[in-house]
C-alpha cells in the first residue's frame, strides 16, 4: 500500500513538478536555438493571464460563480495554472538579473509544488478514509465504532485539509510579487 | 492554529513590505534587468536619470548628456571622438526621427554592440542612406574591392545577408576558375561577362568547338557551362534545361537534338569516307 501510494501519488506529484522544470529548460533552449527569445517576454503575459483565469475555480468554489461543474473548474485550474506556470518560468528563463522577478518566480514554483501536493496527497487521503469507512460499513460496524476506528485518519485528513490555507497564502504572495514585478516593468518600461 | 496563521500572515506581510522597500531603495538590485553599458555604470543606481515613470526613456533624458550636435563628434566629457575612435562616423545629426530607444537599449551587459537594435535606415536622410560607406565599411575582399556600383545592387537595408546575388547560381568558382572578377566582368560591369578574357578561350576556338557539335547559339557560355566540369555541361545539355531556360518547347528541343545527332552522324560518315579514300590512295600508291 505504501509502495503504491508513493508510486501513484507522491511520484506523480514529483514527476509533474520535474516535467515543469524540464519543459521550461527545453522550451527556453528551443527559443534560444531558433533565435526567438523575444517570445519569452510575451509568454509572461500569456502565463499571467492563464494563471489569473485558473482562479475561476476559487470563485466557483466560493459560489461567486454559480454555474458549471466544480470538477471541470478544478481540472481547468490544474491545467491552466500548470501551463501558465510553465510560460512564466520560460519568461523568467535562466537569467538572473534582479531579485524581485526571481522572488516572484520562486513563489510561482512553490505555488505549483503546493498545488501538486494538494492535488495528489489530499485526494488520496480523502479516498483512503472513504474506502476505510465503506469497508467498516460493509462489515456491519456501527457508525459510532466507525468514527472511533477512523478517528486518527479523520484527524490527519482534517490537518491535510488545512493545506488550503498555506496554499492560498503562498498564492497571494506570488500574486503580490508578480503584480509588483509587472508594475515596476510598466513604471520603468524601456 | 489561528495563531500560526496570524504569525504566517505577519511574516508574509513583512517580507512583501521589504520587497517594496527594497525595490524603492535598491532598484539596481531588485529591478534592474541587467548591467548597464560601461559608460553608464556611474548612474546604475539612478533609474530616473534615464527613465520617467510610465513614460519610458524620453529623448530629453538622453540628450541631457548626449547633445545631438555633438554625438559622434565629442564624448559627453567633450573629448573629440575622432581622436578617440577615428572609425566612428557622425550621422546622428542627419536623423529624421529622433528616438534613441529605437536603436539603443541598455541593461544587457557591457558589450556595446548588443545594445544596438535593428537599425531602421528610414530614420536617416536620403543623402546618408544612399551613401552607405559614410557609415559602413566597404568589405575588403576581392569581390567588393573591385565594385564601384551602389551597394543596393546586391544588398538591401534590412540586412547585409541574404544578398540578392549568389554567383554559384550562375557560375561555380571551381579550381580552374579562381580568378579576379575583372577577368570575366570587364569595365567593372557585373551585368555582363566574357569568357574570352582567359587565354584558353578565344572566339575562333569556341566557334570551332561548338559548330562542330552543331551548336550555333553559344555566346552565352554560362547558360550551359555552369562550372569547368565538362561532364556537367553534357548532362545539362541532355537534360534539356538549357532549352527550357531559353523558352524552347520540348518539340523544338527534340528537333535540336535530332539536328545535332544528324550533324554528328554526317560528320562521322564524312570522316569514315575520308579515311576510306585515304586508305584506297595508300593502297594504289603501294601497287
Amino acid at each position: 500500500m505504501k509502495k503504491s501510494l508513493f508510486r501513484e501519488e507522491v511520484f506523480s506529484s514529483i514527476l509533474l513538478f520535474g516535467v515543469l522544470l524540464v519543459a521550461t529548460i527545453l522550451v527556453d533552449l528551443l527559443l534560444h536555438t531558433i533565435k526567438l527569445v523575444w517570445i519569452g517576454r510575451y509568454l509572461g503575459y500569456a502565463g499571467t493571464f492563464l494563471i489569473i483565469a485558473s482562479f475561476a475555480y476559487s470563485l466557483r468554489k466560493r459560489k461567486i460563480i454559480q454555474w458549471g461543474s466544480p470538477k471541470l473548474f478544478l481540472i481547468f485550474h490544474e491545467y491552466a495554472s500548470w501551463i501558465g506556470s510553465l510560460m512564466v518560468m520560460v519568461h523568467a528563463g535562466i537569467h538572473f538579473n534582479a531579485f524581485l522577478p526571481w522572488f516572484a518566480t520562486s513563489a510561482c514554483l512553490v505555488v505549483v509544488a503546493s498545488g501538486l501536493t494538494g492535488k495528489f496527497l489530499l485526494r488520496k487521503a480523502q479516498a483512503f478514509v472513504s474506502l476505510k469507512r465503506a469497508a467498516f460499513l460493509e462489515q456491519g460496524t456501527s457508525d459510532a465504532l466507525i468514527e472511533e476506528k477512523i478517528f486518527w485518519d479523520a484527524v490527519a485528513l482534517d490537518v491535510m485539509g488545512k493545506w488550503r490555507t498555506p496554499h492560498i497564502q503562498i498564492t497571494l504572495v506570488f500574486c503580490f510579487l508578480a503584480a509588483l514585478h509587472i508594475l515596476t516593468i510598466f513604471m520603468l518600461w524601456k | 492554529m489561528k495563531l500560526n496563521t496570524i504569525a504566517a500572515t505577519f511574516i508574509i506581510v513583512i517580507f512583501l513590505s521589504l520587497c517594496v522597500w527594497g525595490a524603492y531603495q535598491f532598484p539596481h538590485l531588485m529591478l534592474s534587468p541587467g548591467q548597464l553599458l560601461e559608460g553608464h555604470t556611474k548612474i546604475s543606481h539612478e533609474c530616473l536619470a534615464c527613465h520617467t515613470f510610465f513614460k519610458g526613456t524620453p529623448l530629453e533624458k538622453c540628450t541631457a548628456c548626449h547633445k545631438l550636435p555633438e554625438i559622434g563628434l565629442l564624448t559627453t566629457s567633450g573629448i573629440p571622438i575622432e581622436a578617440a575612435n577615428p572609425e566612428k562616423v557622425p550621422f546622428h545629426q542627419g536623423l529624421t526621427v529622433l528616438s534613441c530607444s529605437n536603436c539603443h537599449t541598455d541593461h544587457v551587459g557591457n558589450k556595446a554592440e548588443e545594445t544596438i537594435q535593428k537599425f531602421d535606415h528610414n530614420m536617416v536622410k536620403e543623402s546618408i542612406i544612399n551613401n552607405c560607406v559614410s557609415c559602413h565599411h566597404k568589405p575588403e575582399d576581392r569581390l567588393h574591392e573591385q565594385i564601384s556600383e551602389s551597394c543596393s545592387t546586391c544588398h538591401n537595408q534590412i540586412g547585409w545577408l541574404p544578398a540578392l546575388f549568389n554567383h554559384m547560381n550562375y557560375f561555380v568558382f571551381d579550381a580552374e576558375h579562381q580568378t579576379d572578377c575583372k577577368t570575366c566582368h570587364t569595365n567593372n560591369n557585373y551585368t555582363s561577362y566574357t569568357c574570352y578574357g582567359c587565354h584558353e578561350h578565344s572566339p575562333s576556338d569556341m566557334a570551332k568547338e561548338h559548330v562542330e557539335e552543331g551548336i550555333y547559339d553559344y555566346e552565352n557560355c554560362s547558360e550551359c557551362h555552369r562550372s569547368g566540369d565538362e561532364d556537367e555541361v553534357k548532362r545539362y545539355w541532355k537534360s534539356g534545361k538549357r532549352d527550357s531556360l531559353m523558352g524552347r518547347s520540348t518539340l523544338e528541343n527534340n528537333k535540336q537534338d535530332k539536328k545535332h545527332k544528324e550533324h554528328s552522324e554526317k560528320k562521322r560518315k564524312d570522316k569514315k569516307h575520308r579515311d576510306d579514300d585515304h586508305h584506297e590512295d595508300n593502297e594504289e600508291n603501294s601497287h
